[in-house]
């Protein structure tokens, strides 16, 4: 068994879709991709028999899309745009239904994610505000709530955590803050933990004020032990004991700056963002974090076998034949091998198997037009 | 209220005056000692001054100023100075840039280039991006 | 000539340059200026979803200041077809560059850096290339006047 570092490559896949994308979410079963190309439509894709074929296009929003997730269990889309609109999607036989949910922004919406429970999703916006929109049943409605106070600046980026009322923000004021997105009748008093059950809503549990420039992309770790955001001034924080009394640590890398971050496991957490190859950062035994290594440092021997699932194989043979993809690979100096991307990296996604909490393989778009998935499970160095 | 708060302001910054007159003091004498990489790094320490008055700030900037055009062997610096001293020293090297005075200018270009090679466009960025703790 | 790649691509908010409009001062970033001399500088002012770069040039004696002024204007008259420049440069400089997030979508974003590298070599080249002809047609004319008088 000879299984070199190198040769466990970490990219199994990329085709270009279009010019350039803006968000992308998959579907719950990982065969359909819906993303955004850069305007004001939502293109869904298929894999048919090794080829990817547009099967939808979501048409409703007027301006740019800027956010798009996917719920896993109940196979609804969420979109927001900078036309100030959300809708929610519900395929009804072969169609997909928008629901148009008031947001009452007066600003556009940045971004959007629904929460683990699927039973509200949080938007941020331009307005400086945070909406927590919920389905009111008697009313068959979505109705948004508005966290008004406490930002400065515009909303980057939102996550949640894993007990459904904790939701993380960032913010092009620099800061990092959490809230308590307590609704009744939605949410049960006991379905969080104790420091989140008994906040009302909106309310603020902390504010991490520890970047001098924007913050993008924030996330939690798989067991909401850890909070990890980036800010434009190349650097990575990472939050522990989220609450009355948070450690932080920070890590500075000497490139360009992160865009986006995702845990794949409590102690590594990979970083995109303007550089064009993804970070990987881990923490030690000690639980100090640092810049690990590049992902897509180049192949170094063939290996191709290994990655045995036809998704893949398809998804790799069509890369070759991609419109634009034949470039020459500009290959930068400085870096081992040319990148996969060769623009932004703006969104990172996990695919996640069917009841499993790890994340082995992920997906990540960005300005150049692409889609690419990643695969760690062979990785003899994932043993976190 | 305010009146307190600017006097305490007031009185901060004549603190911060008197410790950078002794750092110049250390500065030049390491400097007669040829020190020069010892001499930036004691520039460094305590840089940027924690306070938005431009006096305090002129101030400190001379003194690394001295410091800096000291430096003669640029690829020498790099290996004594440690990283830790990289996003501050860069700060200064925008500021010397932004001077217009030719050796001045030469000399920030000068290590500007080794300091990008050695920390990175990262570093570049945190110059840029902290709007804060300007210099 | 010293040039890093900022990186511009940025969500944009409201469709308009930030750093044009300035209208939220934690939209911008620290603006860098880079001197040669006090004659020759460049300015850079970055904010979320465009960047300025706004160029000095060097201008010995008066001809070359008359030379400068009217061959970058002739620039900026066509801006449409750089895509790149501003129509007016900033104020105490001669031409600048305004550079938004449809741009870095569009092109690459190294290749645009070299544009503007290029451009600002080539600028010194063109404009002394300009005096020498000017200077030229001018003994030229000279010539051909004082000869009526021999």
């Amino acid at each position: 068994m000879l299984v070199g570092r190198f040769q466990i490559m970490a990219s199994i896949a990329a085709h270009k879709f279009a010019q350039c994308i803006t968000c992308h979410a998959w579907s719950p079963d990982q065969t359909m991709v819906a993303f955004c190309p850069n305007n004001n439509e939502v293109h869904i894709y298929r894999l048919v028999e090794d080829k990817w074929e547009k099967v939808h296009v979501l048409q409703k929003h007027d301006q740019i899309i800027s956010g798009i997730d996917w719920s896993a269990r109940s196979n609804k889309i969420v979109t927001v745009s900078h036309d100030r609109n959300s809708y929610v999607w519900n395929q009804e036989e072969a169609e997909w239904v928008p629901t148009l949910v008031i947001l009452r922004l007066n600003r556009a919406a940045l971004c959007v994610q629904w929460s683990p429970k699927e039973n509200k999703f949080a938007v941020g916006s331009g307005a400086k505000t945070v909406c927590i929109c919920y389905y009111e049943q008697e009313n068959n409605w979505w109705v948004s709530k508005l966290i008004r106070k406490r930002h400065n600046s515009s909303v980057t980026s939102v996550a949640w955590h894993p007990n459904n009322i904790l939701l993380a923000t960032t913010s092009t004021d620099g800061k990092c803050r959490v809230f308590s997105t307590f609704i009744k009748g939605v949410d049960s008093r006991d379905s969080g933990t104790s420091l989140a059950s008994d906040m009302k809503f909106g309310e603020q549990i902390v504010q991490l004020d520890l970047c001098f420039s924007w913050a993008f992309g924030v996330k939690w770790s798989p067991s909401g032990n850890t909070l990890a955001y980036v800010g434009h001034n190349s650097m990575i924080y990472f939050v522990d004991d989220v609450g009355p009394s948070p450690s932080a640590q920070d890590v500075a890398f000497r490139d360009l700056p992160l865009r986006d971050v995702l845990f794949v496991s409590e102690r590594m957490v990979i970083g995109v963002g303007f550089d064009c190859h993804p970070m990987v950062f881990t923490a030690d035994e000690r639980g100090i974090w640092c810049f690990s290594r590049f992902l897509d440092e180049r192949k170094r021997a063939p290996s191709s076998s290994k990655y045995g699932s036809q998704f893949s194989e398809a998804f790799g043979k069509l890369y070759g034949q991609s419109k634009q993809g034949v470039r020459n690979d500009a290959i930068d100096p400085t870096k081992p091998g040319g990148g996969v991307h060769e623009n932004c990296i703006t969104c990172i996604v996990p695919l996640r198997k069917a009841g499993d909490g790890t994340v082995t393989r992920f997906s990540t778009s960005g300005l150049d037009g692409k889609v690419v998935i990643w695969d760690l499970e062979s990785r003899a160095d994932l043993s976190l | 209220m305010a009146g307190s708060e600017g006097f305490v302001e007031a009185d901060n910054t004549e603190a911060i005056i008197i410790r950078i007159e002794q750092k110049s003091r250390k500065i030049e004498s390491l400097l007669r000692q040829f020190k020069p990489v010892e001499a930036l790094k004691m520039a460094l320490e305590g840089s940027p001054p924690k306070t938005k008055d431009e006096r305090c700030k002129s101030a400190n900037w001379i003194v690394v100023h001295r410091a800096i055009m000291a430096i003669k062997d640029v690829d020498g610096l790099f290996v004594s100075l440690d990283p830790e001293y990289y996003d501050i020293l860069m700060k200064y090297l925008y500021r010397g840039l932004s001077t217009g005075d030719r050796p001045t200018c030469d000399q920030c270009l000068r290590i500007h280039e080794k300091l990008t090679e050695k920390a990175g466009l990262g570093c570049i960025l945190r110059s840029l991006a902290d709007t804060v703790n300007t210099v | 000539m010293c040039l890093q790649n900022f990186p511009c691509q940025e969500v944009e908010r409201h469709n308009k340059p930030e750093v044009e409009l300035k209208t939220s001062p934690e939209l911008l970033l620290n603006p860098v200026l880079i001197c040669r001399n006090e004659a020759e500088k460049c300015l850079i002012e970055t904010s979320i979803n465009s960047l300025r770069i706004s160029i000095k040039v060097k201008q010995a004696d008066e001809l070359e200041n008359i030379l400068t002024k009217k061959f970058l204007r002739f620039l900026s008259m066509r801006a449409e077809a750089f895509q790149v420049l501003r129509r007016k440069p900033v104020q105490g400089y001669d031409i600048s560059f305004l550079i938004t997030n449809y741009h870095c979508e569009d092109m690459q974003k190294n290749k645009l850096i070299d544009f503007i590298v290029q451009f600002m070599e080539d600028i010194d080249k063109e404009i002394s290339e300009l005096k020498m002809s000017v200077n030229t047609r001018g003994r030229l004319v000279a010539t051909e006047f004082l000869k009526q008088f021999i």
